[in-house]
């Protein structure tokens, strides 16, 4: 491993979104100086975009790590930037009309949601355990401030420090096991680590405790059960469209940053660990299903919908390998809806003075389009065929399955029954509820509508042609065999 | 008696258990934030110590000479540059809390329940 000067030139060509999107972001900074606040929404989500392009534009490379195996850049780590960076895109459609809609005009969001979903992209690609340490604290650290933005609201304060001080405590848990896997194998490379992996497996009661830490870390940025309790009060303190892109753009680089860690280490091998996993998936479906009948508050429904999705999710972890493209393909579907979802709560949030479920009654009648929207993401997420969130619940189910997971399936069919009674009650206030309210009803401006319209579109054809996003996948993640490839 | 490597793992994992306790009992957010800071050194010291384990291991060439001592006192200056910038952040937030309510008492911060 020589230093070459000529390196320094390949390697940032090979990290060329997270440069671009870095140089994004400062543009940015500086358009908040200059008071051109009007176009930064624009500028930021054309950056995404291009960062998103620049991923795919080279040729497909089967694995290829850049700055001397720290963060990969081959394999299916161009599709991460792009699902990764869809995200922040979606949330931009929301933002500058709830920060006007509350008389905010915060414009540092944009600068800080582009740095954001740059650690996310290093999180998630990742090849090196310090980048996946950075990556995690740089868009953890955007998303305290996310969390905390409106300073004056003591609701805002309380979901800012919560976040904050449990973030902050289960990151250095997530340290300490990093710091035994190097005094483990005396790397933090992954691939060193992989290629080592005798040194792991002699010391077992070490190398269990160290990759436990680390599971912990990671089970609390994707609010798993045993770690899940700040998901409801921060997402409800969180300014909504912003609450949804944590609910999502961070679990999907939290997920997918620790699918490629465990399967790196080949950890189907070790049954402790996937019954660790299952044990964790089990308990966060049936609690976030469950707690979410009782909700009255629709973002704290949404929160524990989100714990429940995250149960789905981690089921088709168990699966190891093969379900991994499962597991990136219901992120970023559970990303469209979730986020459609929060950002139309967001918009009914002032007019309707609250997010209390009541409010909602008859809005099926006031506002359709509003109401029909929101009808559609729910069904989505409730899993109801044809929309894409069938499609997703379909494949983790079916990767649980193909690896011999079929109790775990069972209680993730049993408890999308509950999620279902709870997705649909709404749209039964919506529709079949006595209106109460006077006569103020939600209306989109264009972004919104175009966001609410491009989404719900997204949810259509990928519901019908799942394999648009699935087979991309599976192309980039060449030489893996799975179960996904087999449905299809 | 000349300090070895157990014993800068113990110093770090008692600081480590210090600062654990800390964040479960005390209610005052600053001293919660100090408490984590406390976790993240010791993991900083158990880091160094691996890594000095790894370079004398080296050094001493054969089988355990497979290892990185550089990659362990690296991330040290990492862990140090993140927690400057959390400690930014969380003061920050500490401080939007007391503009609002004169203190900052965990056990008051509860508007939230279920």
């Amino acid at each position: 491993m020589n230093f070459n000067p000529g390196d320094i030139v390949n390697f940032s060509v090979m990290v060329a979104p997270i440069l671009f999107l870095l140089a994004v972001g400062l543009m940015l900074m500086l358009m908040d100086v200059l008071k051109a606040h009007s176009s930064m929404p624009l500028i930021a989500g054309l950056g995404l975009i291009g960062a998103g392009v620049l991923a795919v534009l080279p040729e497909k490379i089967s694995s290829m790590q850049a700055f001397y195996g720290m963060i990969e850049v081959g394999n299916i780590a161009p599709l991460n930037i792009v699902f990764l960076c869809l995200s922040g895109v979606f949330t931009i459609f929301f933002l500058p009309d709830y920060l006007k809609r509350q008389d905010k005009p915060i414009y540092e969001v944009y600068t800080l949601l582009i740095f954001a979903i740059i650690g996310m992209i290093m999180m998630a690609n990742a090849s090196d355990l310090l980048i996946t340490f950075i990556g995690l604290e740089t868009f953890s650290i955007a998303l305290y401030v996310f969390a905390a933005l409106f300073k004056k609201e003591e609701t805002s304060n309380e979901a800012g420090l919560k976040y904050f001080l449990l973030g902050a405590f289960a990151s250095a848990f997530l340290l300490l096991g990093i710091s035994l896997l190097y005094g483990l194998t005396g790397y933090t490379n992954l691939n060193d680590i992989a290629a080592n992996a005798s040194k792991l497996t002699d010391n077992p009661a070490l190398f269990f405790t160290s990759i436990g830490l680390f599971i912990i870390g990671f089970l609390f940025k994707v609010s798993a059960f045993p770690f899940h309790n700040w998901t409801p009060d921060v997402y409800s303190g969180t300014p909504t469209p912003l609450a949804g892109f944590m609910a999502t753009g961070s679990k999907m680089a939290a997920f997918i940053a620790l699918g490629t860690v465990l399967i790196k280490l080949n950890f189907t091998q070790y049954d402790k660990l996937v019954n660790v996993l299952a044990l964790a998936a089990i308990l966060s479906m049936i609690y976030g299903n469950v707690v979410a009948v009782r909700q009255k508050n629709l973002k704290r429904l949404l929160a524990y919908s989100s714990i429940a999705h995250t149960g789905y999710v981690l089921l088709g972890l168990c699966a190891g390998k093969a379900g991994f493209v499962a597991v990136i393909f219901y992120m970023f579907i559970y990303t469209i809806m979730n986020i459609g979802a929060f950002g139309l709560v967001g918009i009914a949030e002032r007019t309707l003075a609250d997010t209390d479920m009541d409010k909602w009654k008859g809005l099926g009648i006031k506002a359709p389009y509003f109401a029909a929207a929101m009808s559609l993401f729910l069904f989505s997420m409730a899993g109801i065929p044809p929309f894409a969130g069938f499609m997703s619940k379909y494949q983790v189910f079916i990767a649980a399955i193909g690896s011999g997971q079929i109790l775990l399936a069972v209680i993730g069919i049993l408890t999308s029954v509950i999620a279902a009674f709870y997705y649909i009650y709404l749209i039964v206030i919506m529709y079949f509820g006595k209106n109460e309210s006077p006569e103020v009803s939600p209306r989109f401006d264009w972004t919104t509508g175009l966001g609410v319209g491009l989404l719900a579109v997204l949810i259509l054809l990928l519901g019908i042609f799942p394999s648009l996003v699935l087979q991309p996948l599976l192309q980039y993640m060449s030489g893996s065999i799975s179960a996904v490839a087999a449905a299809f | 008696m000349e300090p070895n490597a157990f014993m800068y793992l113990t110093v770090a994992a008692v600081m480590f258990a210090i600062g654990v306790v800390g964040v479960l009992t005390r209610r005052n957010g600053i001293v919660v934030f100090m408490c984590v800071e406390l976790m993240l050194n010791a993991v900083n010291l158990s880091l160094i110590t691996f890594s000095k384990m790894h370079s004398v291991a080296a050094a001493a060439g054969g089988a355990a000479a497979n290892v990185n001592p550089a990659a362990g006192s690296m991330m040290v200056f990492f862990v140090m540059c993140v927690a400057a910038a959390e400690a930014v952040v969380g003061l920050a937030i500490v401080i939007s809390i007391f503009r609002n309510k004169l203190h900052i008492d965990i056990n008051d911060v509860n508007i939230f329940k279920w």
